[in-house]
């Protein structure tokens, strides 16, 4: 009875949101544009939501709460023997990659790798010191943009402004960490999520710096120890090397850079959970008062948080940026915030393998279907909704300990306690 | 028993507008168990938290081994082997019971050898070193406060509520450890305690804190015996 109460209450949210967005179609007609009703279309949408709803509900019936509690542990085990190979083979897959597929797919891989390495960037400030940050685009603006001018007042190639980019764009992360160094949670997100703004709206409006709207392009393409792509004269890749030049040399280089920035960025990651500043952030999301009385600077923790986060996402920018060469503030809208932090979450906050293969499913998802763009967001909501719903913890939920064990006693109990669950 | 490691003289601290500290005198010297007890509210945990300097002392002066350390930072008050294990235990629940362990010599690397000390103390936590914190039991979890807060290897202990929500037979085995650590090992403990039979039986000298000001002072057997003390603190208990 609840079942269905709570199903026809869905599908009523369903009908007040879909009503008008799905509803209601633009179509052109006399003296403008004329709204045609498309009742059917919602009437199938409402009633998946209903059907959709009932099926959670059955499905919760079926497996009561202790029998699923008992499948938990079971399910942590294959997760964690799936990722001993999957991981693995994910990294040798993207060693190959180039060779196994075609110029589209490359470039693709490339979009999926940039937001990889954006994800396991933020994933240091939201996954492991657990500051939800909702403005993480910002640095990456700040790293694209410095790359941009940078590179263009000074003529340094893209080797020598990337540091400068990723330092600048931590700077920016410190700036930010410290007016919100007392803040938690949602007074938190706002306020990330309006610094994100206030960066694109600064490059938005200061025209003399930034080009505005227009955005700055001619940015120089990075090279290969000073040898250029494109072009077969002496000084570029295809004369060095007696080839043909193709524009394919340069999107495979320009794949091997980005799928080289995310190693590098998860090696860091990796080592600094390792650390004692690393364990600090993690101790620092669990729980901040103990932090305190166990003498952690939990100003030093927060700010190197922001600022290491940023500093991926400043690399991530500068080589957004190199790879388009032409930046406008239109490619840091809070919408990429959004996917970011989409991907962090459904990555299962903290674990790096999640993160990977969140950005792989969704960023390479979304761009299969190009074809449904209108329907992108829909399909892009009930993913989320159905992952929630799913795997409420994210794809990889299952924490690994940053110390390793010592005798195999003690991995003994490690397993009881992974058994209790 | 002489020197004062720890004086508070005429301390004042205030939440906003409410003052919940009014001029607290107190001293505990090295090499001694001090208890604190007072009626829920009276300014027990905000006095523990007063000495490292979270919240901030408004009035009054807090000396340590010598130094005034009213104005310092709070992780630099923690930097000279003072160690708090605050209320409601606060351990980390998704990290292992020795990564929890390890956050507590993060303040204080070069104390060699604490990991092996706290776990021969508390040998329920060597069996569960890689068992997460937050699925220990309620018992094991103190147990784990505890020995986090003992990996700095501290000079002075402040504990607040060890007992809050463990079997009697768990307390004594906590009250039997804090004891060994004291008399072996000169460590000073300054103890906030509900259950104040026995922490005053254990302690060598006991303040009695009401409305966030001290009313009575002595040592743990006399405060025992004060007609006030058992009909506010010890109804039914002894
Ligand atoms: N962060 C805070 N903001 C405002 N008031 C507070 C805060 N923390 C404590 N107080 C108030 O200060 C007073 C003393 O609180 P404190 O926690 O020190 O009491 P306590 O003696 O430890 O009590 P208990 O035995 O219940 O732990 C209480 O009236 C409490 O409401
Ligand atoms: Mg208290």
């Amino acid at each position: 009875m609840t079942a269905l109460r709570e199903a026809a209450l869905s599908a009523l949210v369903a009908l007040g949101l879909f009503a008008p967005i799905v509803g209601l179609r633009t179509v052109p007609g006399e003296g403008g544009l004329a709204l045609a009703p498309q009742p059917g279309l919602v009437g199938v949408l409402v009633g998946l939501v209903f059907f959709g709803r009932l099926g959670v509900h059955l499905r919760d019936r079926l497996r009561p709460a202790p029998g699923r509690a008992a499948v938990r542990p079971r399910l942590a085990a294959t997760t964690a023997r799936l990722g001993a190979w999957l991981a693995p083979a994910l990294i040798a897959l993207a060693l190959i990659w180039p060779a196994l597929v075609g110029r589209y797919y490359v470039d693709l891989a490339i979009l999926v790798l940039t937001y990889v390495m954006l994800g396991w960037g933020l994933n240091i400030v939201v996954g492991l010191a657990g500051l939800l940050d909702l403005g993480y685009v910002a640095f990456y603006a700040v790293g694209a943009y410095a790359y941009a001018l940078i590179a263009q007042f000074t003529g340094l190639g893209f080797w020598t402004c990337l540091p400068m980019a990723g330092l600048l764009a931590a700077l920016w992360g410190v700036t930010l960490g410290f007016p919100v160094l007392r803040l938690r949670g949602d007074y938190l997100a706002i306020v990330t999520l309006a610094f994100g703004e206030i960066i694109r709206v600064v490059l938005l409006n200061w025209v003399s710096l930034t080009g505005g709207p227009n955005g700055i392009s001619g940015i120089p393409r990075p090279t290969l120890f000073g040898l250029r792509f494109g072009g077969d004269e002496p000084g570029s890749f295809a004369g060095f090397f007696h080839l043909t030049s193709s524009p394919m040399q340069r999107i495979v280089f320009l794949y091997y850079v980005i799928l080289g920035l995310a190693f590098f960025t998860n090696l860091v990651s990796l080592r600094l959970r390792r650390l004692p500043l690393g364990r600090a952030w993690e101790a620092l999301r669990e729980d901040e008062i103990a932090c305190r009385s166990l003498g952690i600077n939990i100003t030093r923790t927060k700010l190197t948080a922001f600022a290491v986060g940023a500093l991926f996402g400043g690399f991530a920018g500068a080589f957004f940026a190199t790879r388009q060469g032409f930046v406008s503030p239109e490619s840091f809208t809070f919408m990429e915030s959004a996917t970011v932090l989409a991907i962090v979450v459904l990555g299962g906050l903290g674990s790096q393998l999640g993160v990977a293969l969140a950005a792989i499913v969704m960023i390479g998802g979304a761009e299969l279907f190009r074809e449904f763009a209108d329907y992108r967001m829909l399909v892009f909501g009930l993913a989320l909704v159905v992952m929630m719903v799913l795997r409420p913890r994210g794809l990889v939920s299952t924490r690994t300990p940053s110390v390793a064990l010592g005798t195999p006693r003690m991995i003994g109990a490690d397993m009881v306690a992974q058994g209790r669950g | 028993m002489s020197d004062a490691l720890l004086t508070l003289a005429g301390v004042s601290t205030f939440y906003g507008a409410v003052q919940a500290l009014k001029s607290v005198d107190l001293v505990v010297r090295e090499g001694e168990i001090v208890t604190l007890i007072g009626a829920n509210g009276a300014g027990k945990s905000t006095l523990m938290m007063t000495i490292c300097g979270n919240p901030r002392a408004r009035a009054g002066r807090i000396t340590y081994a010598g130094d005034d350390i009213t104005a310092l930072p709070t992780h630099l008050i923690m930097r000279r082997a003072i160690a708090h294990a605050p209320e409601g235990r606060r351990i980390f629940p998704r990290m292992t019971v020795r990564e929890n362990l390890l956050m507590g010599a993060q303040s204080a690397p070069e104390a060699a050898g604490a990991f092996e000390r706290v776990l021969a103390l508390f040998p329920r936590l060597a069996e569960r070193i890689g068992q997460r914190g937050g699925t220990l039991s309620g018992g094991e979890q103190q147990m784990l406060a505890i020995a986090r807060a003992l990996m700095s290897r501290p000079r002075l202990l402040l504990l607040d509520e060890p007992s809050l929500g463990l079997a009697p037979m768990i307390v004594r085995q906590i009250f039997a450890a804090i004891r060994a650590l004291n008399r072996d090992q000169g460590l000073t403990v300054l103890l906030v305690e509900q259950n104040a039979f026995q922490a005053l039986k254990l302690a060598h000298r006991g303040y009695v804190l009401v409305n966030g000001a001290i009313t009575m002072e002595g040592s743990g057997m006399e405060l025992l015996r004060r007609p006030e003390v058992r009909s506010a603190y010890l109804e039914g208990s002894a």
